[in-house]
């Protein structure tokens, strides 16, 4: 007893202490710590629910506050309207020369930046240059753009080449004030707090890691408007369970991924709880794709290719991953709802006894009745299936393409991977059959049209560029170099043909994508880039019974 | 002189998954104020039963029949509350295994104090929290004027040993301890569990010494199968075979005229190796489930007659002692 | 117990406070060890964490943006320079400067580690007192009911996913019922009393599941202990001596089940944090969990190092203090 009395004290004291520590309330990085009170009359606050990882509030260092300070307090210059064409926003107008060489772009006259300071053209110069030579991931600028100018109202930019791709490019690069940002070296390492600062409809308010909550209100004096909305929150979830939780039980209104699928497994509960309402819109890239090795292996043979294509149960994939929300691809790669899409490009056939002809036709023979194929020299047909194991979806269409296989004859190896690892083996070349997934932003980038996931000359985490086709780079470096809209409708064209007839990789499903909100919500826009109803857009329309 | 214990025909038995074990099969007998009564026999007579089931402390194995009266109050089936208050303070222990009796993680001084607390205020959680109940002044004279009864001076040897852990002690030593332990209570019976076993020659003469102090001043239970032991500090002495007694009588008489002819196995066998452990007398283990009809010595006895077979032999006695054998005819000695 | 000698004690061979020496030279070694596998072990993972901070979309041309990347962050050089700077990093307090959430790495680990301490730390200690109770209990009433009723149950608890326990609680409690909130550590905006009791109620369901499991295990020693500890001789003579059922359990037996729970807490002290990070992703708890989970995702090296090394020294923290315990709990080991 003696000893135990002090023992259970010094525990006690150490948990106190920890504790202690713990609930000291943290030193937010925020100007404001406590959230202002709304003015009564137009209290419209949208709660959104997300998963997604939300680390600080520098939109240079932290991925994804980049993309949601897009949608909130930054502005750029054009935003992808829900037409899927380029919307003038802080551009109120842009013209392109006809070497597609030299854009320019008229700044809106009434724009501020939140501190009350004008927006001028010399920030969106500034922008500009403070990207193409700070941002490591702006390196592209460096080789395309020659000079920026600015003329009255007109920022001018001249290319060193012609690059039709521009205007999509520069969708995701927001302006941002000089007046902050100019005596910063590394804009990935600024703390300040002022860095926060935009032009957009949404002021920021504040950031509680421990909370995992933002809070952004509107912008009285944003020179489009008033949003509708007079506060939107943004509540970080690590789980999506506890996110659908949050969403049922109205601690949420809506649900906001970039580029990332509503999980289909939760829809029934939210739609039977009466509560929740669902937009749908076809997600704009592709949730699960295959490439192919064309450098080695049996796959360098395009009837080889062709034959796997003919084997895979699509309706399968379609039903059992994406609860009958998917539908049967073409072999052009990207869904229908791509502007310029090529309707001509025919849609992927399963076949089996046609997959089963062709193999055969190619001297892969089951000889020994062990219902598996063999290749030349007598052995095993055996692929290697190069799959994400950090992504539950695409392992599983992995293994039901690897069922699919066996039926034929093929033996495969099913090697899950983590991002990283996934990266580096692709990047060596280390597979037959690649699993992946195209973002909607990627299915755009580059020449468009999927072609930055196959363009050999590219490379990048989540590319394969596997396809070097004279034909293929040639119609991709004309697609590049030209912002003419008939050239570049002809060429996007013209690229889903060559994905066709080249196959470097098919698209194994396209889905609908339900984007679920709280009855009660009406008039939201839907913006495929963005991830549904919580966009730029959906600002100026929603309403609210 | 009064009896401050008397035990009648008490039978404890244990259920196994193999039987009923009847380890105490009516056991009578009586130590009286100030008496110190031995009981002897080999491991298995029941003799640890016995003493364990005076404190309520044979658990699993249950009283069926008999009575144990301690000061003239039956105790046979007091209450576990009311048999705390006895424990200890009425009747103490002196436990036969030295080395793992005293609780490692204490000092000595904590256990003993420990002992002095239940004495003034019983041995719940809530009276033993206290601090109040004991002086540590007047513990500390209490613990001198015990040790100083074994032999033991006072002084920086004294204070040395009470702040120490048991296993930094001699056996002897915590022998010592267990016994001051049980002093310090003041008990109207104190128990001694086989005091000398566990200790080598030299100390279990130390240990003789001190029982044989003790005799006269304590009412003593003194349970050993060592003839030495009992003989030194016993006034009486009571034979166990089979879970009962089977001769008792006054110790000189008993140990040099035994009349039941398993003491008679019994001494031999202790005066043949002298300081060894009993070996078994009976040609083999009594076994205490099956138990045999008549004399449960029959099957071992070198001179069973017929009857001994068939009759259970009845409780002779004469002049306070008493034997258990059909061949007794109850001469005097 | 050959020992004639009268009185004198057995002198201790050594003095306590060597032995704790002795133990931290120990204990610095392991630490070494630990430290250069911490740097050796991410590096040996494949993949390029100069990819991770691109992103998956980005363009990265020739290549010359991500070496500039990787001489920014020192990735460039050879190993044994990285390790030298790594070790003096260390020592000097200069953890290196996390690729993933772009601040100096012992900031992240600070804000993390607090969060999951306060997790940890209490449920340890409610554990463990509870474990005591429940588990003497459970001894002494061997065999009956209480005992198949409170065993069973903490197996059953033991046996369960934290996950999926967690999950569990937070549908019935958050979800169905209302009670909790459905994860995080606070709602924003409170400040001083509020504020704590507002970390109180979102500590609540996450301290349950991480104290549940602890003290699963820990039922399972001390109930064990206590039983084998009962059927010692100073068991029957604490009895003997006229202590109270409870006392004979919690002053003598409980009392030296003590130094195998404190042996097992220390040893578990690592499986209860990895187990806690788990919780953590369920409850949307800020604490180390989430911290490392992104950092092994992007292969942020200072990051992971830093917190891998930092979860070390709280298991070699939590052994330490159990050993210079263990004397105090068990004197015969002295």
């Amino acid at each position: 007893m003696r000893i135990l009395k002090p023992v259970l004290t010094l525990l006690a004291a150490v948990a106190l202490l920890s504790s202690g520590t713990a609930c000291t309330p943290e030193q937010p990085p925020t100007p404001t710590p406590d959230d202002p009170e709304l003015p009564e009359s137009c209290a419209l606050v949208l709660r959104v629910g997300t998963t997604r990882d939300f680390k600080s509030t520098s939109k240079f260092a932290d991925y994804w506050y980049g993309v949601l300070s897009n949608l909130t307090t930054h502005d750029s210059l054009i935003k992808l309207g829900p037409d899927m064409l380029p919307t003038p926003w802080l551009a109120r107008d842009w013209t392109i020369s006809d070497d597609s060489m030299t854009f320019t772009f008229t700044i809106a006259e009434n724009a501020t930046w939140h501190d009350g300071t004008p927006l001028t053209p010399r920030d969106v110069q500034f922008s500009i240059e403070y990207y193409r030579d700070r941002d490591p991931q702006a390196g592209w600028m460096q080789e395309i753009i020659e000079s920026v100018s600015v003329d009255g109202n007109d920022v001018v930019l001249q290319l060193t080449r012609p690059y039709g791709n521009l205007l999509t490019e520069f969708m995701t690069y927001s302006i941002v004030p000089e007046h902050i940002w100019a005596d910063v070296e590394k804009p990935l390492e600024y703390q300040g707090t002022d860095r926060v600062i935009g032009s957009g409809p949404f002021t920021f308010v504040s950031w509680d890691a421990a909370a995992g909550k933002y809070v952004f209100d509107a912008n009285e004096d944003y020179f489009q408007g008033v949003p509708n909305i007079s506060r939107v929150e943004f509540h970080v979830y690590r789980t999506m369970d506890a996110l659908v939780m949050a969403l049922s039980r109205g601690e949420v209104d809506t649900w906001w991924d970039y580029s990332g699928e509503f999980p289909y497994t939760h829809v029934p509960p939210l739609q039977d709880s009466g509560e929740i309402d669902f937009a749908t819109a076809t997600f704009l890239g592709v949730p699960a794709a295959l490439g192919f090795n064309l450098d080695e292996g049996p796959t360098v043979d395009f009837d080889f290719r062709k034959a796997i294509t003919l084997a895979i149960n699509y309706d399968q994939i379609a039903n059992l991953v994406y609860a009958g929300y998917g539908t049967a691809p073409t072999y052009g790669f990207v869904p229908p709802t791509h502007p310029h899409f090529n309707d001509d490009v025919p849609r992927i056939i399963y076949d089996k006894e046609q997959a089963a002809a062709l193999l055969d036709s190619l001297g892969y023979v089951d000889s020994n009745g062990d219902g598996l194929r063999e290749g030349q020299d007598g052995r095993n047909l055996r692929l290697t299936l190069l799959t994400r194991g950090d992504m539950p979806g695409t392992l599983r269409v992995t293994e039901m393409v690897a069922a699919d296989l066996r039926a034929v004859g093929i033996d495969s190896n099913v090697r899950a991977l983590d991002s990283s690892t996934w990266v580096a083996t692709k990047d060596a070349k280390d597979y037959d059959l690649v699993f992946f997934r195209a973002t909607p932003w990627g299915t755009m980038m580059h020449a468009s049209h999927g072609s930055g996931y196959f363009d050999s000359r590219r490379t990048g985490a989540g590319v394969l560029h596997n396809l070097d086709a004279a034909e293929y780079l040639d119609a991709c470096d004309a697609r590049l170099s030209t912002a003419l809209p008939e050239e570049q409708e002809r060429l996007d064209r013209e690229l889903q043909q060559l994905h066709y007839e080249y196959l470097p990789g098919i698209a194994l499903v396209w889905i609908e994508s339900l984007y679920p909100y709280r009855e009660g919500w009406n008039d939201w826009t839907i913006d495929h880039i963005y991830g549904g109803v919580v966009n730029s857009f959906s600002w100026f329309t929603v309403t609210a019974d | 002189m009064n009896a401050v214990l008397k035990v009648t025909d008490l039978h404890v038995y244990f259920d196994t998954s193999a039987g009923t074990v009847r380890a105490n099969n009516g056991v009578s007998l009586q130590v009286r104020e100030g008496e110190s009564l031995g009981i002897m026999g080999e491991s298995g007579c029941g003799k640890t039963v016995l003493f364990l089931s005076l404190l309520h402390l044979q658990q699993p194995g249950r009283i069926v029949r008999g009575s144990v009266v301690l000061d003239g109050r039956d105790i046979t089936h007091l209450r576990e509350s009311e048999m705390e208050r006895l424990r200890g303070r009425v009747i103490a222990l002196v436990p036969q295994n030295q080395a793992t009796a005293l609780n490692p993680a204490y000092i000595i001084r904590q256990q003993l104090t420990e002992a002095l607390k239940i004495r003034h205020s019983g041995g719940s959680l809530h009276s033993l929290a206290g601090r109040q109940n004991t002086g540590s002044q007047s513990a500390e004279s209490e613990f001198r004027r015990v040790f100083e009864d074994l032999g033991f001076e006072a002084g920086p040897v004294l204070d040395r040993l009470l702040r120490s852990y048991p296993h930094q002690l001699s056996g002897g030593m915590r022998q010592r301890v267990l016994i001051a332990m049980a002093l310090l209570m003041k008990p109207r019976l104190l128990i001694a569990d086989e005091p000398t076993t566990a200790l080598d020659r030299a100390i279990k003469a130390q240990s003789l010494n001190t029982l044989q102090r003790l005799r006269g001043s304590l009412t003593m239970l003194v349970i050993s199968h060592d003839v030495e032991a009992i003989s030194a500090a016993c006034d009486r002495v009571a034979i166990m075979y089979g879970g009962r007694v089977v001769e008792s009588g006054a110790c000189p008489e008993v140990l040099s005229q035994p009349h039941h002819p398993y003491t008679r196995l019994l001494l031999a066998a202790q005066r043949r190796r002298r300081g060894e452990p009993l070996q078994a007398v009976a040609a083999e283990t009594l076994n205490l489930i099956d138990f045999p009809c008549g004399c449960p010595f029959h099957p071992a006895c070198p001179e069973a007659m017929p009857v001994c077979a068939i009759e259970t032999p009845p409780e002779r006695c004469t002049d306070g002692a008493m034997v258990a054998c059909h061949r007794f005819t109850g001469e005097a000695r | 117990m050959a020992d004639v000698s009268n009185a004198a004690p057995v002198q201790r061979h050594e003095h306590p406070t060597a032995a704790i020496g002795s133990r931290a030279v120990r204990y610095l070694a392991a630490l070494f060890v630990i430290v250069t596998l911490n740097f050796l072990l991410p590096r040996m993972m494949p993949g390029d964490p100069v990819m991770n901070i691109v992103g998956e979309e980005a363009y990265y041309g020739s290549g010359e943006v991500l070496d500039a990347l990787r001489a920014d962050l020192g990735l460039d050089e050879a190993l044994h320079v990285q390790y030298g700077r790594y070790m003096t990093g260390l020592v000097t307090g200069d953890w290196g400067y996390s690729y993933l959430y772009l601040q100096p790495v012992r900031e992240s680990i600070t804000l993390h580690l607090r969060w999951t301490l306060a997790l940890v730390l209490p449920s340890v200690v409610l554990a463990a007192l509870l474990a005591a109770l429940l588990g003497s209990i459970a001894a002494w009433k061997r065999s009956s009911r209480t005992d198949v009723g409170l065993s069973g149950a903490h197996l059953l608890i033991y046996s369960m996913p934290h996950y999926w326990l967690a999950m569990l609680l937070l549908f019935m409690f958050s979800f169905k019922l209302g009670w909790f909130p459905l994860g995080r550590a606070t709602s924003a905006g409170a400040s001083e009393l509020p504020y704590l009791i507002d970390v109180g109620w979102h500590m609540f369901l996450p301290l349950l599941v991480v104290t549940a499991f602890k003290a699963a295990y820990d039922f399972l020693i001390v109930r064990n202990s206590v039983v084998s500890i009962l059927g010692e001789d100073y068991v029957l003579m604490a009895q003997a001596k006229g202590l109270s059922g409870m006392a004979v359990l919690f002053r003598h037996a409980l009392r030296n089940a003590l130094a195998p729970l404190v042996t097992v807490t220390a040893i578990q002290f690592g499986m209860v944090l990895s187990g806690a990070l788990l919780v953590e992703v369920v409850f949307s708890w800020p604490g180390m969990g989430t911290l490392i989970y992104d950092a092994i995702g992007a292969r942020d090296y200072p990051l992971l190092q830093s917190a891998f090394l930092i979860i070390a020294i709280c298991v070699l923290i939590a052994n330490f203090i159990a050993d210079v315990l263990y004397p105090y709990l068990d004197p015969r080991t002295r």
